[in-house]
């Protein structure tokens, strides 16, 4: 993919343990998964099966992205991870090591430094560019799955398009809670033909998946699929007329960077029911802070209540 | 008369399904024309589930032909439609009312839901137009629409009939097959309901084919009536001459042991 | 009243009927052979006989409610002739709804259905407006001495006589060309028996051919024109 020589970038060779094939998968499996990509490229938003591997961590942690990730690896590649936005978490720092430690590649924290970002639960607020690959992180990839259990009856509403029913579910919230409360996961079309999950990322980064100019590849390692949007591909979060599709809004910015256009996380601070909110994106907040940027004292802060509609969203 | 200018809604030929070497349903023919409730009736094994089913689309038989004359292109066999097209038939131009609700409502989404999907699926897209018309189709069917955004599992089996029953209407149906539609339901509950669908089908013009193995049910909904019995249909005709004056041996013995029809 | 009752005639031809019974060995019970009839519009028959010899069964095949074994019964209106034993069911339907009624002393109880709604019922599948329906319902109602304060209640528990006189405001919501009587006025008092018999030649001289059973020779000669006698058949062996 392409060279990068920034100095954030931190190439550890010395890590890299030579008794595993390239990436830990054997070349074999990779061609595979490569092909299952091939496949799920040429048709956004579909779901591809694929012979998901057994991998040196359990389900749930991200083993389908893992996979995509090894398959499209190379050693000229920076890799960057992140979970829930930060690249300091266990799973993130687990994932980035492992890669460090199988393949030798560089790592960073750094959105525009890394050629591959494998992610959950986020897409980082600094745009992509062309050439970069988003790999997300799939717990379920069915998005009729909650509604119809059968596979062999979403395979064939998905054939026929038939998705009705996916708006039963924000007709339910909106009798429910007034607006569509969906805050995660929240239901897209892709080029105008596929319903798709896009994995738990909050519906404040839906908008970032249209037309983006990277790449981004879907795994889903437990239920054996691969699903992928192209670059400068539309996707279309799913609404009412009289029901647009929003994204989350806050009052306050960022308790550290002052950033006010990015996804904020509440941090409860102390046991008289202090709190924060701070960017969920750790490398972009720190990015802000490097800058010169601060956020408000908490003190000086009015009540940090968060609109109405945030309450609901995040329940 | 106007027979022959007049096309029917629904045309079975030669009606025939096998489950393997065992008949369900054999050699049946029928026309059903607009505005016509066609009752079927015969005990538990006669074939009349089987040929439901097979009219209905929702299973495929093992010979013969079920044609029905589409909105857009007139007449059109079944099954020689993609099933696309046929999909689309079962959930716009057709209802199916089932015996028990839970075959027929989704049970973790709300009464008001259950109807709106049938809208969006065929591309609704404004919320409140389709809570409207849910409400409107739930106050049709004598149902409390304070009680729309519940869960059908909240509500009484007749409540939950009647969810199904507008369920089925709001895309305005030409043709309703219905399976024992008061079959789970006590008495009193039984009366009222058919009582509805009486109207409904009078009011709305519709045509259907109705199941039943209660000829009281099938006095008072159905115009026509076909018995069945071993998978063929033994008798058909008028459906007060078919009870009051049945020519076939199990018609007669049909209607002469229930106590009162 | 209504000019479509003009022009009507009922004719049955060589009209036969039996019944087979299956559960008693197939055995074969005639009851009606080669009975000739025409009615015309403006007249009234009344059909005479012992009790058992069919006049019933007579009105029941003339209405399709039974099937005949041989013989014709055809129905001419305003130029057309509709040959029933011939006709597809929705024929029938399509005749009973607007052209042939048929009064019985039984009312089918539809459940949870007022009076006033069972009186305007048949009124629904024609062009009559529904205000138009209910006027004629109560008229109906209160003229054969239903108390106003049953015809919003369901019959199902009114007395005997009750549910014979809603039956009969039902049977002549509509101006049946043709309209088929089977002992109307049985067991009715006096007063009721008398605006059943009003009912009736105010249908017949509005140009409608009717057929009826009256066993109460006072009713019967109050409302027939001509007599019709029907002979039973000897029992088969």
């Amino acid at each position: 993919m392409q060279d990068q020589t920034n100095t954030s970038t931190s190439h550890s060779i010395d890590e890299t343990d030579h008794g595993y094939n390239f990436a830990y998968l054997d070349e074999q499996t990779k061609r595979m998964i490569r092909r299952s990509i091939l496949k799920a490229v040429a048709i956004p938003g579909y779901q591809v099966p694929f012979g998901s591997r057994e991998m040196p961590l359990p389900y749930g942690w991200g083993t389908g992205g893992i996979q995509v990730t090894a398959s499209i690896i190379g050693p000229e590649d920076t890799l960057k991870v992140i979970d829930q936005g930060a690249d300091d978490t266990t799973n993130a720092v687990s994932i980035r090591r492992f890669f460090a430690h199988t393949a030798g590649v560089a790592t960073t924290e750094t959105t525009g430094d890394a050629t591959v970002i494998q992610t959950r639960h986020r897409i980082p607020e600094t745009p992509l560019t062309p050439g970069q690959i988003l790999v997300y992180q799939v717990p379920i990839p069915e998005p009729l799955r909650w509604l119809e259990p059968r596979e062999s009856e979403t395979r064939k509403m998905h054939a026929l398009k038939e998705y009705g029913i996916m708006y039963v579910r924000l007709y339910e919230d909106i009798s429910r809670f007034g607006h569509i409360s969906t805050a995660y996961d929240y239901p897209v079309i892709v080029n105008g033909r596929y319903l798709m999950r896009p994995s738990p990322i909050p519906k404040f980064d839906n908008p970032k998946m249209d037309n983006n100019p990277a790449l981004q590849l879907f795994g889903a390692g437990r239920e054996k699929r691969i699903y992928a949007v192209p670059p400068y591909t539309e996707v279309k979060s799913l609404d009412f007329r009289d029901y647009p599709f929003q994204i989350q809004k806050w009052e306050d910015s960022c308790a550290l960077c002052g950033a006010a256009d990015s996804f904020l996380d509440e941090i409860i601070i102390d046991d008289q029911g202090g709190r924060m909110f701070v960017c969920s994106d750790s490398h972009y907040c720190g990015e802000r802070q490097d800058a010169g940027h601060r956020g408000r004292d908490p003190s000086e802060m009015p009540d940090a209540t968060p609109n109405p509609t945030d309450i609901a969203e995040t329940a | 008369m106007m027979q022959e200018t007049e096309i029917p809604l629904l045309r079975v030929s030669r009606l025939t399904h096998y489950y393997d070497y065992i008949v369900g349903c054999r050699n049946v023919s029928f026309d059903l024309y607009p505005g016509e409730v066609l009752g079927i009736v015969g005990e538990s094994g006669s074939g009349k589930s089987t040929l439901l089913n097979c009219i209905s689309a929702r299973m495929e038989p093992t010979g013969g032909s079920v044609e029905y004359d589409t909105r857009a292109e007139g007449m059109r066999d079944l099954f020689g439609l993609t099933e696309a097209e046929r999909r689309m038939l079962m959930r716009t131009d057709w209802g199916f009312v089932h015996q028990n609700p839970r075959d027929g409502l989704r049970m973790s989404v709300s009464a008001g839901a259950n109807i709106g999907e049938r809208l969006m699926a065929v591309g609704a897209r404004v919320y409140e137009d389709i809570r409207e018309s849910s409400a409107d189709w739930l106050s049709r069917v004598e149902f409390d629409t304070e009680r729309m955004d519940h869960l059908p599992s909240t509500f009484s089996g007749g409540m939950q009939q009647r969810v199904q029953i507008a369920r089925n209407l709001v895309t305005g149906p030409r043709l309703i097959f219905m399976d024992e539609p008061t079959g789970g339901l006590d008495v009193s509950v039984q009366a009222r309901l058919l009582d509805l669908l009486r109207e409904l089908v009078d009011d709305l013009g519709l045509s259907a084919i109705l199941v039943t193995h209660d000829l009281a049910v099938a006095r008072l909904l159905s115009h026509r009536l076909m018995v069945m019995r071993g998978g063929e249909v033994v008798e058909t005709g008028l459906t007060d001459q078919v009870l009051d004056d049945p020519q076939h041996p199990y018609s007669q013995l049909l209607v002469s042991s229930v106590l009162q029809a | 009243m209504t000019p479509a009752n003009s022009g009507v005639a009922l004719r049955v031809e060589n009209l036969s009927k039996s019944f087979t019974l299956h559960a008693q060995g197939g055995i074969s019970l005639p009851v009606l052979s080669r009975i000739d009839m025409a009615v015309q519009g403006g007249e009234c028959v009344a059909l005479v006989g012992p009790s058992g010899a069919g006049k019933s069964t007579l009105l029941k095949c003339i209405y399709a409610n039974y099937l005949s074994d041989t013989g014709s019964i055809k129905m001419e209106l305003n130029g057309e002739t509709h040959d029933i034993l011939n006709a597809a069911p929705r024929d029938i339907i399509r005749l009973r709804k607007e052209s042939i009624g048929y009064v019985s002393q039984f009312l089918r109880v539809i459940p949870r259905i007022s009076a006033l709604e069972i009186v305007a019922g048949p009124l629904a599948p024609t062009d009559t407006p529904k205000d138009e329906a209910l006027d004629r319902a109560r008229t109906l109602l209160s003229r054969l001495n239903i108390p106003e304060h049953l015809w919003n209640l369901p019959p199902a528990t009114f007395s005997g006589g009750e549910q014979q006189r809603v039956n009969i405001a039902r049977g002549f919501a509509v101006h049946y060309p043709v309209l088929l009587l089977d002992e109307p006025t049985a067991a009715l008092d006096r007063n009721n028996r008398d605006v059943v018999i009003e009912l009736i030649r105010e249908a017949r001289d509005a140009g409608a051919a009717l057929v009826g059973i009256f066993h109460d020779e006072e009713v019967r000669d109050a409302v027939a024109d001509r007599l019709v006698t029907v002979q039973p058949l000897v029992e088969a062996a």
